[in-house]
């Protein structure tokens, strides 16, 4: 199923390796190095490379790479599932900047990680919130008590709930204040074309719980339209046949923070925000104007931490621009042929609309190759696009009563812009 | 880090306080020298913490890749320590180390048994996890009670943990499993009040059925419920292994109909293995569904969504994967996705992986309904920066005008614009040049106008106004000189531009060089005056100065038609061309269907049917169907030597006496065989065809069912005559073609093996009827591939009924050359000289004990006695063989039907392969 796993350095230096099968020597990195050397770029690597052997699977985050080499018929995408799951686990462990060092530093814990979600190469427990009840993350507090009291980072028995019918909670939580809070985000993904249309749009939403309740809540959870979670990935908690029927959300939670359901929206939407960009070249000088605003009818919402990126071609000179509001800065890239301006505006203003002007110089009787494609980030925040809004909030099975709270909040996730 | 770690190295306490205790990574410094003795002083310490420590520096240099096996028995030692960390460290060493050193595992399966009874199920788990890694045939029978213990643990997370490991005990020892009834306890397991129990039983024995020919896991109606019940509570993994399973079932109408809406909930799930194993699971089952109205609403409106949602995350790898399941999807329906086209347009920042497989999917979905949109976005892609990219785009548009005649136009419109806007510059040298852009555009318009000729002649003519120098690429130059060929006529300067090109044949490619010369001559006929002289000097250069036998030869070939007859020429050159298709990807209807039941599936991402994934999964079993078939391929092999003798003399070391000798001592080692006859008909004949190979067919191994082989059975095997390895092929006709006309390809494999010649010489077999044939095959080492899994060959076989793929197994005994006699005295020579290292094996109950049936045995191939000896121990037989051209010598000991087996070789390797093999035979 999951014979084995590297855990490599983007310069190919193993950090981790683990066989639940036949033992697979080290060499098949460097097959796998071979082909990412082959690549202008390093993450247009085939996830699955075939070999006249063995078949690599490969899973790339920022620099670390997670390789399972299989030598029979395998579900690619359940290999690859799995490995995100590490990925998310060692997130949560170790914090998202995860690099070769901090994975060198915690190794043993990544072997009891890996030893307690793939049982025999096949995947058990993956939940975040079980591994947690059996291994401790590294906190700061662990590490003191590590140190004074010598106290294990694996713990002894089995968390309790383990293999009941609601594994995903431990039995016996306790809070001081009871608090139950939900993120309704929505993340807008189009391409908008250079006349303004918009040629693709599609918004994922997610409601996001973070749950720090004491005993075994049971929640009811009833939102404004209905119909648009109607095709929506439910966390295992939810009841699936009670949503199918009802289009309500009803579920015992998880402790701590989880995706309650993730929802996707097809078809035009409203957006928050405009950008319009001109980029002219004259005799080898480009001339630049791009305005971005609101285009949020209710003006008292605000749009924060917006940031245009700008590739040019790597031919460029020089750039001479301004602008009214925010910074400008030119990042040159690692890799392709770009150098990349970044305009980043904190807080959109509601007096003034944003502009980006000015001129880059290129050398005489240069033509741009191509044309380039503006990528935006936002966050609107009490806001949605959809509209979809919490109803009703019902939690049952407590003798409390507890703090209850819900934010709103529109981003950008892959959001362009062609010239 | 290693500078400040070496020194706190000797001052233990000192390294505490400076680095803290939750960091790792000191553990991966240390001192060189003596570090092996300073862990083993550290390892034996008194203080646990001390240990702990030590097992975690231990454990680091393992991660390291040092070798730090020598330490195993003082690692061991600690095992029996109460401390639940301590423990699992020392256990996760052992995992590693197990093999290295099987005799101290041995010594650990008392603890291990203690261990199994450990208060503390996490422990008790532990130690079922750690015997299923262990992974040493030897100590299986050990580790068995425990393993029945655990199966009947009364903790559930003990039992989901040893369900898993009988899988792993099947892989090394199917006979310990079979033997304590792990299978049946394992079955009974999915009746388990615990679904994660059952899940992991369902993975076990799926696992185990896929790597045996028995009939372990069977599904029964009763079996189904209790799997969809399941899978409602178990884990996302839990779901995969049940789905999977269930995809293996083959349904009523009515179960059917119920899977598919239990399934469909699924179908939208976070994990997308999970809902692509829903998806591969409801298309399967939706083909018996009775119910149409259910099956189109299934297929329309729920089947896309999950597709989808895997397009939208933010996971590349994850999109490639669905990406090239669509795309086999989209041959079976069509029409699933037109609606959803959108979803495949490209985004900015995707990996070009992804990008390619997208405009894959664009080019199938396009239809008269969506064309426009998809041809807006190609063309956005024309000023893209990804040059790979950028001319897969170009590409794609000329699928899409090729499939859809209403979408030409539009089309050519959008490639003429990308002519428009990239032509050749005015500088000099490279900047001259015209956009690659603008020449793969050309390029893909001369197929257009390939496919609609007489539609476009004012593209031509605004196409030629740009010139051919600009054209620096092999395939747009050959495509703009197809283009002034095609359209002499209407294009007014093109016997300059010929002129032009014709100045430049010398640094022309090949591809070019012939378009030149067809158009040249097209030229000639369609434009007499303007075309002698060029034709005249061009053919006179192609035919007498270049040197490349292809140009000579059309260019030949043009001269000679003209010379005779002009107007046979102008027939011949200016016919009407056969239209084409676009048939990218597509893949024969046969293949599709066993694809489409293995979507999710390595297959469905290599569109190649997963009979060509062989490699490891299907070998245990064809190890075991190997064993029988040997003794059979004996019987044609050394019927067959006779003649092979006469006609090839490559047994220069055999006289004829022993050949006689050995002979008789075969067939009176045997019953009588008849069957054996038609072998000496055949070798009047002269000819290798049917004779032989049929006796064999029944016993050789079936590689290929007729359902798989679209109608043709195939069995399968080699065997080894005069030297020479034949493949032996039996075939059975269920397909209701008249089969003849085979040939053969092989894949690179082990040993470079490779057919005589590509054609087979096979009677033609009548649908119903038998035949079979013998190919010889000769080892080139060339064109060995040492990554290919040993002993298995894969094959091509191209027949009426299409190109059918299988695998067969090449024993190693079939590598033992006939020269492998010794001399006793060379041997003992031999035995002194080699390495004390040797191959051993055991084998408990001989099939034949009596040691002349064995020499005789294993004489037939290739393993040649040397000598006898008597002992107490039993009779002590010795053979000599030589495989690879390196002699291996064997050390047989028969006591009553046991035998120890001992060979000795340079390479080792090939002293225990070998050894194997004749383990195998006689046992």
């Amino acid at each position: 199923m999951f014979p084995n796993l590297f855990v490599l350095n983007s310069t190919g230096e193993v950090l981790i390796e683990k066989h639940w099968e036949e033992k697979v020597p080290r060499k098949v990195v460097d097959l796998f190095m071979e082909q990412q050397l082959k690549k202008e770029r390093k993450v247009d690597v085939s996830p699955v490379i075939e070999t006249p052997k063995l078949y690599l699977i490969h899973t790339r985050r920022g620099d670390v790479i997670l390789l399972t080499t299989v030598n029979k018929e395998t579900p690619p995408l359940f290999v690859i599932e799995i490995h995100n799951k590490i990925m998310q686990v060692m997130y949560h462990y170790f914090g998202p900047a995860i690099n070769s060092r901090t994975i060198k530093e915690n190794f043993v814990l990544i072997y009891h990680l890996l030893d307690e979600m793939v049982d025999g190469g096949f995947p058990f427990t993956t939940d975040i919130n079980q591994l947690q009840a059996m291994i401790q993350p590294p906190t700061i507090v662990n590490k003191v008590m590590a140190t004074f009291a010598n106290s294990d980072s694996v713990k002894k028995a089995l968390p309790e709930g383990m293999l009941t019918k609601i594994p995903w909670r431990r039995t016996g939580v306790k809070y001081h204040s009871n608090e139950i809070c939900f993120d309704l985000i929505e993340e807008i993904n189009c391409i908008i074309e250079r006349n303004s249309n918009v040629s693709v749009c599609e918004v994922k939403g997610s409601i996001v719980c973070t749950c720090r309740l004491s005993g075994m809540p049971d929640i009811t959870l009833t939102v404004s339209h209905p119909s648009l979670i109607q095709d929506a990935v439910l966390h295992r908690c939810v009841r699936i046949n009670r949503f199918r029927r009802e289009r309500v959300i009803s579920f015992v939670p998880p402790d701590g923070r989880f995706t309650l359901l993730t929802y996707f929206l097809r078809g035009p939407c409203q957006l928050p925000i405009f950008v319009r960009p001109s980029i002219n070249y004259t005799n080898g000088t480009g001339n630049v104007n791009i305005s971005v605003g609101s285009k949020m009818r209710d003006q008292s919402k605000t749009i924060e931490d917006v940031k245009v990126i700008i590739p040019f071609p790597k031919d460029m000179l020089s750039s001479n621009l301004t602008t009214n509001a925010g910074s400008v800065t030119t990042v040159e890239t690692a890799s392709g042929p770009h150098r990349e301006v970044h305009w980043v505006i904190p807080r959109l203003p509601k007096d003034k609309t944003p502009v980006l002007e000015g001129s880059v110089l290129f050398p005489t009787g240069f033509k741009p190759p191509h044309r380039p494609t503006l990528s935006v980030q936002f966050n609107a925040k009490s806001w949605n696009t959809s509209g979809l809004q919490v109803e009703g909030l019902d939690v049952i099975d407590v003798k409390y009563k507890p703090f209850r709270g819900v934010r709103t909040a529109t981003r950008a996730g892959n959001f362009t812009v062609r010239l | 880090m290693s500078s400040s770690s070496k020194k706190s190295k000797r001052t233990k306490a000192k390294k505490k306080e400076k680095k803290g205790p939750g960091n790792d990574s000191r553990y991966f410094s240390s001192t060189k020298k003596g570090e092996i003795a300073e862990l083993r002083r550290e390892l034996n310490s008194m203080n646990e913490e001390a240990v702990k420590d030590a097992v975690k520096k231990v454990i680091a240099s393992m991660t390291v890749g040092k070798d730090v096996s020598a330490l195993f028995a003082d690692v061991l030692k600690r095992m029996t320590t109460q401390d639940t960390e301590l423990k699992k460290l020392v256990y996760l060493y052992i995992i590693t180390y197990a093999r290295s050193s099987p005799k101290v595992v041995l010594l650990s399966v008392n603890s291990f048994t203690k261990d199994a009874k450990h208060r503390s199920p996490l422990i008790r788990a532990l130690v079922i996890r750690t015997i299923g890694c262990i992974r040493l045939p030897d100590v299986v029978d050990y580790f068995c009670p425990p393993l029945a213990e655990g199966l009947k643990d009364p903790d559930p997370y003990v039992r989901k943990t040893a369900a898993v490991c009988v899988a792993k005990l099947y892989d090394i020892s199917p006979e310990a499993v079979e033997e304590h009834g792990f299978l049946k306890t394992l079955r009974s397991l999915i009746s388990d009040h615990n679904a994660m129990v059952v899940a992991n039983a369902v993975a076990a024995l799926a696992e185990i059925a896929e790597s045996t020919s028995k009939d372990v896991f069977k599904i029964t109606p009763d079996m189904l419920n209790k799997l969809l019940a399941a899978m409602n509570e178990c884990t996302e993994w839990g779901q995969v292994f049940i789905l999977d399973c269930l995809a293996k079932y083959n349904p009523t109408a009515k179960q059917a109909e119920t899977v598919v809406e239990r399934v469909v909930p699924r179908l939208i799930h976070a994990n997308s293995a999970v809902s692509m194993s829903a998806v591969k699971v409801i298309i399967k089952y939706l083909d018996v569904v009775e119910n149409t109205s259910m099956r189109s609403y299934v297929m329309r409106e729920k089947i896309p969504n999950p597709l989808i949602t895997i397009l939208s995350g933010d996971k590349p790898e994850l999109q490639y994967i669905a990406l090239r399941n669509i795309n086999l999807i989209l041959q079976k329906e069509g029409k699933l996705l037109d609606k959803h086209v959108r979803h495949f347009f490209c985004k900015y920042n995707d990996p070009l992986y992804v990008k390619l497989e997208k405009l894959e999917i664009m080019a199938r979905v396009a239809s008269n309904d969506n064309y426009d949109k998809i041809l807006m976005e190609l063309r956005a892609y024309g000023s893209e920066v990804d040059e790979a990219f950028v001319r897969r785009a170009i590409a794609t548009i000329g699928r899409i005008a090729v499939k859809l005649d209403g979408a030409a136009r539009k089309c050519m419109r959008v490639l003429l614009d990308f002519v428009k806007a990239n032509p050749g510059g005015d500088g000099e040298g490279k900047e001259r040049m015209v956009g690659y852009v603008a020449q793969n555009s050309v390029a893909v318009m001369a197929d257009i106008l390939r496919k609609y000729p007489n539609r476009f002649e004012k593209v031509v003519d605004i196409v030629c106004k740009f010139g051919v120098e600009g054209y620096d690429e092999e395939r747009p130059l050959a495509a703009m000189i197809w283009i002034l060929g095609e359209y002499a006529t209407i294009i007014e300067d093109a016997p300059e531009y010929i002129q032009g090109c014709i100045d430049r044949f010398d640094d022309m490619e090949e591809r070019c060089q012939l378009a030149l010369l067809t158009s040249t001559v097209k030229l000639f006929l369609k434009r007499p005056d303007d075309g002698k002289n060029m034709v005249q000097g061009l053919l006179k250069k192609a035919s007498g100065v270049v040197e490349n036998p292809d140009i000579r030869d059309r260019a030949y070939v043009y001269w000679r038609m003209l010379a005779t007859d002009a107007k046979v020429a102008q027939q011949v050159i200016l016919s009407d061309k056969p239209k084409m298709a676009d048939d990218t990807g597509k893949l024969d209807p046969s293949v599709l269907k066993t694809l489409m039941s293995n979507l999710a599936t390595l297959a469905s991402v290599y569109h190649k049917p997963p009979e060509l994934f062989i490699a490891g999964g299907k070998e245990s079993f064809e190890m075991k169907g190997h064993r029988k078939s040997d003794v059979k391929y004996d019987d044609s092999d050394s019927d067959e030597d006779e003649d092979e003798d006469e006609d090839e003399d490559e047994d220069e070391d055999e006289d004829e006496e022993e050949i006689k000798e050995r002979k008789s001592k075969i067939k009176s080692s045997r019953k009588p065989n008849s069957e054996a006859q038609p072998a000496v008909v055949n070798i009047l004949d002269g000819i290798m065809d049917e004779g032989p190979a049929t006796n064999a067919s029944p016993a050789l191994p079936l590689v290929l069912d007729s359902t798989k082989g679209k109608g043709l059975e195939i069995r399968a095997g080699f065997s080894r005559k005069g030297g020479n390895i034949y493949l032996e092929l039996g075939f059975t006709n269920r397909s209701n073609t008249l089969l003849d006309q085979f040939a053969i390809k092989l894949n690179k494999n082990f040993i470079g093996l490779v057919p005589e010649s590509p054609k087979m010489s096979v009677s033609p077999i009548s649908p119903g009827g038998t035949g079979s044939a013998s190919h010889k095959m000769l080892i080139k080492p060339e064109s060995a591939n040492s990554q290919m899994a040993e002993g298995v060959i894969q094959i091509a076989l191209k027949t009426k009924v299409g190109v059918l793929y299988f695998a067969a197994n090449l024993g190693f005994d079939m590598l033992f050359s006939e020269d492998g006699q010794l001399a006793q005295t060379a041997y003992l020579q031999l035995w002194k000289s080699l390495p004390n290292q040797e191959a051993d094996v055991k084998v408990p109950s001989l099939s034949v004990s009596n040691p002349e049936a064995i020499k005789s045995m294993l004489r037939s191939s290739n393993v040649f006695f040397v000598a006898i000896r008597q002992a107490p121990t039993g009779t002590h037989l010795y053979f000599s063989l030589k495989v690879k051209g390196l002699p291996v010598l064997v050390e047989l000991t028969v006591n009553g039907t046991q035998m120890v087996g001992a060979a000795k070789s340079q390479d080792l390797s090939l002293a225990r392969k070998s050894l194997d093999a004749i383990a195998n035979k006689i046992r």
